[in-house]
């Protein structure tokens, strides 16, 4: 029997359009991701790496094809909708750690779940108990100029799970950290991905990580290939 | 629960720790302080119409008046004053003669309008009576030649109570008749607070009508008072016309004085629509301060986006973020407006002696460079020759709630455009940017 994947991209292509010229950053791209499994997703910087992953997380609309998340076409969403998806279906770990400044960690964690209609005692209580697995029980209070990279890092991570996100996005999640916290944030990563049964593509450059994901693909010259 | 997001975005986007939250703090200033002058003028207005209404009411127009033939003689103006005074809903009614002369003693004299009444007037007329304070001297009218003299007058003609004066009125049948003066005995001094009246006034009794003004250079009429002069007069004035008996002409106090109200009305609202300009300028800038924000936040927008955060709540969190700045800024504005209001008298008084200390200061300087040179004059923010003696203020609760509920809704409205901004940005336009 055959299962149906989780993802399921067909024929995509992004095309920017910069005064006269045009530049093809993606071009019938194809992609089939399991429910549980983790793929990576590698490639030059430029390659169009991002752009794939904002288009599945429907931060960006296509040139053409279709990315279906579940019985979900992403690409045909309303903006509304859109929102919707990404705040329920979605979690997105950047490269840089994108946590609002005016907020404290546990409340970074947890605004994303304010969106769903979670009690605001429940969603603290989950915010706390993901701060605790990334091992910031201790910071749950700090602001984000407080934290080193890597605990920013951290709470992106946490953020990411607060509403149990069918897919986890990751865009170079240790691009910005040097090797010891890169470290520590992949292995994090990995281990509760695993834990909660999350799906996950992670683009990267960096080989090491690629390498821990299921299964590994190639983006070049907006052709996506199985590595 | 997302409503709730709002509101927690935008109260974190008011206390900012980033320093964006100075903008929100300069507009709830701008706010405050737009709304001072608005609050002042509606206050300071409303009071000055309603003091100046009351007294012409009281002591000018009557609340009706029943003009009669001037021939009419006073018994006659009496006993229809006593059929008019039982029309129901009429609380005094008061025959009256009005004439023009002149007042004369060694030193000065000064043409005035006569208005002879009952010597029983401040017995009959309770509204008469509340806006009439006796200066020196007593009310009594019950002698042919007594007079109540204003204030004013009463300066200007260098006389006080008990002192003697003449009267000069024309007197006869024929056209301009013959001059008659009748000597008379200031037996009060009075004001009623409202320049304007006081300032050609005198009073004297009916008796004094008899021997010094002639009815064909006069005017007899009933001044009536009514239980209700600001409700419908219509009917009471018919009521009055029929009680009246024959050719009376009865007239109610808007009439008389539509031009002298349509003037304030105008006045008024002139005053208050550039005061309302100063707020609409004032909730311009909140606009401006929620843009600035929405400009430095671009990347907080961004990752909300990112997270979920849909189009309507991050509108939402921008627009509660200018209705609370509108509603801070309201707040203090009233507060402060209403504080100088209730104590503008002082205000006005402490400011003058402030410039008129300066200029005294001036003064002296300038006399020592130039001796010759004449002292520099008074500084008077408020002259009360025109107006009322002191500022008389009334708070009218609707009038400050409705300025400050028409400001929260300006700074709401002004949070529109920027809000609007805010939920079209692109969240992947801005993350590409960091």
């Amino acid at each position: 029997m055959n299962e149906r994947a989780l993802v399921e991209v067909r024929s995509l292509s992004r095309r920017f359009q910069t005064g006269a010229e045009s530049l093809e950053v993606l071009s019938d791209v194809n992609l089939d991701v399991m429910a549980g499994s983790t793929v990576a997703v590698a490639g030059e910087s430029g390659c169009g790496k991002s752009t794939l992953l904002a288009l599945i997380g429907g931060l960006d609309r296509p040139t053409g094809g279709t990315v279906f998340v579940g019985e979900t076409d992403v690409t045909r969403l309303e903006e509304s909708a859109l929102s919707r998806y990404r705040s329920r279906d979605v979690g997105f770990i950047f490269q840089f750690h994108f946590l609002l400044k005016d907020f404290t960690a546990l409340e970074n964690v947890i605004i994303p779940g304010m969106l769903a209609s979670a009690s605001s005692r429940k969603l603290r209580e989950r915010g706390r108990q993901l701060l605790a697995e990334v091992g910031l029980e201790k910071r749950m209070s700090a602001w984000p100029v407080e934290l080193s990279g890597g605990e920013r890092q951290r709470v992106a991570v946490a953020r990411a799970l607060i509403n149990e996100p069918l897919l986890i996005l990751a865009d170079e999640p240790t691009g910005n950290l040097d090797e010891k916290n890169a470290d520590n944030v992949e292995d994090m990563l990995f281990s509760l991905v695993e834990k909660h049964s999350r799906t996950m593509i992670v683009v990267t450059h960096d080989v090491g990580l690629a390498r821990r994901a299921d299964r590994r693909f190639l983006l070049s010259g907006g052709v996506l290939k199985d590595s | 629960m997302s409503a709730r997001l709002a509101f927690f975005l935008s109260s974190r986007m008011l206390r900012g720790r980033d320093g964006t939250s100075r903008y929100l703090r300069g507009s709830v200033l701008g706010i405050a302080l737009s709304l001072v002058p608005l609050i002042v003028v509606i206050e300071v207005s409303t009071g000055m119409i309603e003091g100046i209404t009351a007294r012409l009411l009281e002591v000018g127009t009557y609340h009706l008046q029943c003009s009669l033939p001037s021939s009419t003689s006073t018994e006659e103006m009496q006993r229809r004053a006593q059929s008019i005074a039982s029309v129901p809903g009429v609380v005094a009614a008061v025959p009256e003669r009005q004439g023009t002369g002149l007042l004369v003693t060694r030193r000065a004299a000064a043409g005035v309008s006569i208005r002879c009444v009952p010597s029983d007037v401040f017995a009959v007329d309770a509204g008469f009576r509340s806006h009439i304070t006796l200066r020196s001297g007593t009310a009594d009218l019950s002698r042919a030649d007594s007079i109540l003299v204003s204030a004013a007058l009463a300066a200007s003609l260098h006389v006080t109570a008990g002192d003697a004066i003449s009267l000069l009125t024309t007197f006869g049948e024929n056209l301009g008749g013959a001059p008659r003066l009748t000597p008379l005995i200031v037996s009060g001094v009075y004001e009623t607070g409202y320049q304007e009246l006081d300032k050609t006034l005198v009073y004297g009794s009916l008796a004094l009508a008899r021997r010094s003004l002639s009815p064909r250079g006069s005017r007899a009429l009933i001044g009536v008072k009514v239980k209700d002069p600001f409700g419908d007069l219509s009917r009471i004035a018919e009521a009055v016309s029929a009680a009246a008996g024959r050719d009376p002409r009865v007239a109610t106090w808007r009439e008389i004085e539509y031009p002298r109200l349509a003037s304030f009305r105008t006045t008024k609202a002139l005053l208050l629509f550039i005061m309302a300009l100063v707020v609409i300028v004032a909730s311009v800038n909140v606009s401006s301060s929620v843009l600035m924000i929405v400009f430095e936040r671009r990347n907080d927008i961004g990752i909300l986006k990112s997270v979920g955060v849909g189009e309507r709540f991050l509108s939402l969190s921008f627009l509660l973020t200018g209705f609370a700045t509108g509603v801070l800024g309201t707040a203090f504005g009233l507060a402060a407006g209403l504080l100088i209001s209730v104590n503008i008298n002082e205000v006005i008084a402490g400011l003058e002696w402030i410039v008129n200390e300066v200029l005294r200061g001036a003064s002296l300087i300038r006399s020592v460079f130039l001796p010759s040179a004449p002292a520099l004059g008074s500084f008077t923010i408020f002259n009360s020759a025109y107006y009322l003696t002191s500022i008389p203020i009334r708070i009218d609760a609707g009038d400050v709630l409705a300025a400050g509920a028409g400001t929260v809704l300006l700074c709401a409205l002004a949070s529109w455009v920027p809000a609007a901004r805010a939920s079209r940005t692109r969240p992947l336009s801005i993350l590409r940017k960091v």
